[in-house]
């Protein structure tokens, strides 16, 4: 009974909730659950994963609000499965948190399927607590290796669009062999920025995309945070 | 086999002695999935471990965000309180994500 209500209480005040905030994304992650996408369609992965997507819908004002409201900390907006700039309440739920400007907002994206107006809109809207933090693992040409189909090059220009409009930005990028020559590089890009750049000890390697031995995590994905 | 479970949505856990001890933050928030139901944190939105959740409960249509008024209604169920003696006390009958998560096997 204790635990229980330790858990509610430790929740509201320190927690900041994961939010799937529709079943859609444009990338092909090789890691992704929705890699089972490309399993044969006969294939159990291929029809659960083609039925969670389908049960998926797009989170309802009303919901995100009863979330922003429960959590002190503020809410975290970041699929399994999905990418929040598809989420089609994204401006209306950004307008929405200016009323609780004390709350903190964490947008992750890695999809680019929008286009940097979307970018200026979306930033405009959010207030001095939104932090928007970007997947991109490497430099312009070669996060794509790992996040298929992203245009890098248009959320570097986002990240730098973010910074001259004041909005907090985070660059999350996964080491993997192919871009860790490019930490150095990229910290001093960061530092250029003020970009705080976070990197990423994870477990999506795989045959194809390695991780070096130095960056995988011990068990559960690590963040070492503001490397700069 | 898990000795026991150090929870990364708890801000303590109980360890193989019964003792109690804090974990140095609370690193797990609750996930909300795209069907519109709250789970304990985000690795236990996964179709490999859904089944485990359906069968506490978590998917009733009952416990869905938009068929209650606030998080508080869902979160003081009995499903949750059950789910939190399960974590703690429990640990050889938790979700599998629960014990490969955070499961803590001692030799």
């Amino acid at each position: 009974m204790i635990d229980h209500l330790e858990f509610i209480r430790a929740q509201q005040s320190l927690g900041m909730p994961n939010i799937e905030t529709s079943s859609k994304c444009s990338l092909q992650c090789p890691q992704c659950t929705r890699a089972k996408l490309q399993a044969p369609k006969d294939s159990n992965k291929y029809k659960e994963i083609k039925l969670r997507i389908n049960t998926g819908f797009d989170l309802p004002l009303k919901d995100a609000e009863k979330l922003l409201r429960f959590f002190d900390s503020g809410v975290m907006l970041c699929g399994q499965l999905s990418d929040a700039i598809f989420w089609p309440d994204l401006f209306p739920f950004l307008e929405f948190s200016k009323t609780y400007p004390n709350k903190n907002i964490r947008i992750m994206t890695a999809a680019s399927q929008k286009n940097i107006e979307w970018y200026k809109t979306a930033f405009e809207l959010s207030h001095k607590n939104v932090t928007w933090a970007f997947g991109i693992d490497g430099l312009k040409d070669t996060s794509m290796i790992y996040r298929i189909g992203q245009n890098s090059e248009l959320l570097f220009d986002a990240m730098l669009l973010g910074r001259t409009l004041g909005v907090k930005i985070e660059w999350h990028y996964i080491v993997f062999d192919y871009n860790l020559h490019q930490i150095e590089e990229a910290k001093v890009f960061a530092n250029q920025h003020g970009i705080i750049l976070n990197l990423v000890k994870s477990n999506r390697g795989s045959d194809s995309i390695k991780i070096p031995e130095e960056w995988k995590p011990k068990r559960n994905k690590e963040i070492i945070y503001d490397i700069v | 086999m898990t000795n026991y479970i150090r929870p990364e949505c708890m801000p303590y856990y109980y360890d193989e002695s019964g003792k109690q001890q804090y974990n140095a933050r609370l690193s797990q928030g609750i996930a909300y999935t795209s069907d519109g139901y709250l789970l304990p944190c985000c690795w236990c939105d996964a179709t490999s471990t859904k089944k485990d959740f359906v069968e506490l409960g978590f998917y009733d249509e009952g416990l869905k965000l938009s068929n209650n008024k606030s998080v508080e209604d869902i979160l003081y169920t009995n499903v949750w309180k059950k789910f939190i003696n399960i974590i703690m006390h429990d640990s050889v009958n938790a979700p599998r994500c629960c014990r490969e998560k955070c499961g803590i096997i001692d030799d």
